[in-house]
């Protein structure tokens, strides 16, 4: 069975066009980073989340009415389709042994004392912890992409190396403004998420930048633009099929999973489309456009 | 030939280890899980005591098999299965710098004490950096446990001012901070508070005179808004506040303690129910205490014996002092008999009995108002192994309730079979006998990979599982590059040999360079990331490294073999 049958699109030719298509994502994305900005979670602000849920529903009200009783009428607060509440709360002292689960858990006996309930989740995380997980999570992004930067300009050049990273950045953002949009919250789960992503967007460049490489050794008649042309139109099937494998994947944690898989879920299915974008329309291009500004004199 | 078959015997040599890595792990969650439901049910019908004796013991001997087979196995997170995960810091900033020095190491012995009395299935307790503490817990009711392990459990003998002495204590802390706050309103304030002050005699007097029965102070009026003594009533004859004030009498109380009297100190008992609604003792206390509860030899749970009304069928702790702290004990109530003397637990009066006489052999009692005996059970464990050097805060908690973890995993498990039966099928309808090799080397990448992270008594968190799932992924990946360009050669009119020969050995680059290159990020998150995203580098590390093993090398020598020992006309990829 084929899918793709053999391809001659002029990828390379039409770079201006891409580039310009990227361009215009980059600025929504950045718009919207500024404009809307993102909800941070608890891992990374300090603070407390709570699941609970009742036996039988209660209201939104009700609730903010109990939170208020203990002091914390201004704690976010949301209720899923089942009727679970997430509450949120700044980091605060509740004084000795307190927690805010343990003020809020007598309470909530106190004012449902008909009406059982669970905590399904807490997550504390103190001030200090959440600035040293920030400071975490961008050093490990930077070391990570610097150790990238290094193997491709070892293994290829540095220019194949800056396109890479560009892409990653470009995959970054583009997720980055999704996740504003979609108003998700940046929790450890979805830096993980994150990470898979990058993961699969180094991969897909490679997988080209290795085409080109191997083409223009193999190829000596060709100009480098009909290379890159060349070794895309290629690797397109690869492409497709193993992009579709893990499309298959991830809508099955889509529709199946748990909220939390779902989303991890999502921002992957961004990513991926993300990442075969900036693989054939980036990474090769700018390597393209690098070549054509500065032509190498002798490729390895 | 020979080359291939030596191969397979090196792949089935893999694979029979991979099996001696994951039995445990079976063992355990699967093959142990019957026997505990078949024992429990063998205990419930037993029908005497000769019986239930057996099945419990040979209960005991599978717990410690399954403890035993548990160090050996995979493990679930508690994000999967629930569970508490803490982190908790130790406060040095009031000790000195001599016992700074090993406070950490005090505090996690004080907390790996407790957690084992406390008996739960395999816990982790481990000091992470110089002051912290981790605490790792499955399945637990938390708050207890929370209590349990953070309690400094600092005790002290204090003694008890009477009531009167407390009124007045109080009136006085109220004037002061009237004539406080007023100084800049002027005179004015000094004469509003003349009447409260000739009104109190008979206040006092008409609170004791109902004994027994509880009273509001402010109902007898006269005492001003906002006072201390507004907030006060009487409940079996001490002072009390209501819990719904007590958090704003607790800070008008603190804010006056400049007027505290001398040498004596304002503390709460805890919060008890009475009438319904619940209120919490107020007590004075002489600040110095009588004695320090450092030397506790033992701490024993026990249900109440004493007359009192209100506490019968409550739990009671009893202590027995060591002898030396018995001696003082006994000099101590051989003083005051009379007197009240309160067992104060990290600055909360648990009880304030009347001494009645003096007590010679050290043993002691607090009582508590719980007819359920936890409290008193842990109270007892915490009493035992010692107070913590310096109190510590919980600066990070992640829980999970095990109705959550176990709802997530069953959802989790279906969509992952659901997407990888698509997968499967997808890779074979495509690439026919190219795409069951790949299945092949796809299940065995998962199951070298669980095999390894066993090996590595790896436990298996959320973040994990992404990185099987990218694991996953970068297989497919690396089968579907090979395969193409195995295409590829054979439109370039190779044959099914030099195809499949080429094809690999092309592919081999991209492979070795696109997973390498996502090794580095996950080594880099490795050293850099906290517990969550060391658990994801440590599953891609592992899975990408049998990644390039099975994809590049296991089907290959299947291919081999296959080409070379049947006759294929056209190779169907």
């Amino acid at each position: 069975m084929r899918l793709i049958p053999e391809t001659h699109i002029d990828f390379a030719g039409k770079r201006g066009l891409f580039f310009g298509l990227t361009g215009v994502l980059l600025l929504i994305s950045i718009g919207s980073l500024v404009f809307r900005g993102f909800k941070y979670g608890v891992d990374f602000t300090g603070g407390s989340l709570l699941q609970i849920r009742f036996e039988k529903r209660v209201s939104v009200e009700a609730m903010r009415s109990a939170l208020s009783a203990v002091g914390e009428g201004g704690a976010t607060i949301q209720q899923d389709e089942r009727g679970d509440f997430f509450v949120r709360v700044k980091p605060k002292d509740f004084g000795g042994q307190e927690t805010f689960s343990s003020v809020l858990g007598r309470q909530l006996s106190a004012a449902f004392s008909d009406n059982p309930f669970e905590v399904l989740r807490e997550e504390t995380v103190g001030p200090q912890v959440s600035r040293e997980l920030q400071g975490k999570v961008l050093l490990a992004l930077a070391i990570g992409l610097i150790g990238i930067l290094i193997y491709v300009s070892f293994r290829f050049n540095f220019q194949f190396g800056v396109a890479a990273v560009m892409s990653l950045v470009f995959v970054t953002v583009i997720e980055l403004c999704f996740l504003s949009l979609t108003g998700m919250e940046i929790t450890m789960t979805v830096i993980a998420a994150l990470l898979t992503v990058i993961g699969y967007a180094v991969n897909d460049s490679i997988v080209v930048s290795d085409r080109i490489r191997e083409d223009v050794r193999k190829i000596r008649k060709e100009t480098f633009l009909q290379i890159v042309n060349r070794a895309l139109n290629e690797t397109l099937s690869r492409t497709v099929i193993t992009g579709l494998s893990v499309f298959f994947v991830l809508i099955a944690l889509l529709l199946l999973g748990a909220a939390s898989i779902r989303d991890f879920a999502a921002i992957m299915l961004v990513g991926m489309v993300m990442g075969t974008y900036s693989s054939i329309f980036v990474v090769a291009n700018a390597v393209v456009e690098w070549e054509q500004k500065f032509p190498s004199k002798r490729r390895r | 030939m020979k080359g291939i078959r030596v191969k397979f015997i090196g792949l089935l040599v893999v694979v029979a280890l991979s099996i001696w890595a994951l039995y445990p792990t079976y063992r355990l969650y699967s093959a142990i899980p019957k026997q505990e439901k078949a024992l429990n049910e063998r205990l419930a019908r037993a029908t005497n005591k000769d019986d239930s004796g057996r099945v419990a013991l040979e209960i005991a001997e599978l717990q410690n098999v399954k403890a035993s087979v548990h160090k050996r196995s995979l493990n679930l997170g508690l994000d999967i299965v629930g569970g508490m995960h803490l982190t908790l810091e130790v406060d040095k900033s009031k000790l000195s710098a001599e016992d700074a020095k090993d406070a950490g190491d005090r505090a996690l012995e004080v907390i790996r004490n407790r957690v084992d009395e406390f008996g739960v299935f395999e816990p982790v307790i481990q000091k992470v950096g110089r002051d912290r503490i981790l605490v790792q817990l499955p399945g637990v009711d938390r708050e207890r446990a929370k209590n349990l392990i953070g309690q400094t459990a600092q005790l002290k003998f204090q003694l008890v001012q009477e009531e009167r002495a407390t009124y007045d204590a109080l009136k006085v802390v109220d004037e002061k901070t009237k004539a406080g706050s007023g100084a800049d309103t002027g005179k004015a304030a000094k004469a509003e508070a003349a009447p409260a002050v000739k009104a109190d005699t008979s206040v006092l007097q008409a609170m004791l005179d109902t004994t027994g029965k509880d009273t509001g102070l402010a109902a007898a009026g006269e005492i001003e808004e906002g006072a201390l003594l507004s907030y006060v009533r009487t409940t079996g004859g001490d002072f009390s506040v209501d819990e719904r004030d007590y958090a704003e009498f607790k800070m008008l109380l603190e804010r006056a303690r400049p007027y505290w009297p001398e040498g004596y100190e304002f503390l709460f008992g805890p919060s008890e129910p009475v009438e319904g609604s619940p209120v919490r003792r107020l007590y004075m206390l002489k600040a110095e205490p009588e004695m320090l509860g450092s030397a506790i030899k033992d701490a024993r749970p026990a249900p109440y014996q004493g007359s009192e009304p209100g506490l019968s069928n409550t739990w009671i702790v009893n202590l027995s002092l060591g002898r030396k702290d018995a001696g003082v004990f006994a000099q101590v109530t051989g003083r005051n008999i009379g007197r009240r003397l309160a067992i104060v637990l990290d600055n909360v009066v648990k009880s304030a009995p009347v001494i009645q006489s003096r007590i010679p052999d050290g043993n002691a009692m607090i009582t508590t108002n719980d007819v359920n005996p936890d409290e008193s059970r842990d109270l007892a464990i915490v009493l035992r192994s010692g107070a913590l050097p310096a109190p510590v805060r919980i600066v990070e908690e992640r829980s999970v309730g095990a109705s959550l973890g176990s709802d997530s995993i069953r959802r989790g498990i279906l969509a992952a079979v659901v997407g990888s039966l698509a997968v499967v099928l997808f890779m074979i309808i495509y690439y026919s006998v190219g795409g069951v090799l790949a299945v092949i080397a796809l299940a065995l990448n998962i199951f070298f990979l669980l095999a390894v992270l066993a090996g590595l008594r790896a436990t298996l968190t959320l973040p994990g599982l992404a990185g099987i799932a990218l694991t996953i992924g970068m297989a497919v990946d690396a089968n579907v590059l090979v395969f193409e360009r195995i295409r590829e050669e054979m439109r370039a009119g190779k044959t099914n040999l030099a195809a499949v020969d080429t094809g690999y050995a092309r592919a081999f680059v991209t492979i070795i360079d696109s997973n390498a290159t996502t090794i580095i990020t996950a080594i880099a998150l490795y050293f850099v990331g906290t517990g969550a995203i060391r658990g994801f580098a440590i599953t891609l590390t592992a899975g990408l490294i049998i990644n390039v093993l099975t994809a590049v090398f296991v089907t290959r020598w299947i291919f081999d073999w296959w080409l070379s020992r049947f006759h294929v006309n056209k190779l169907r990829v």
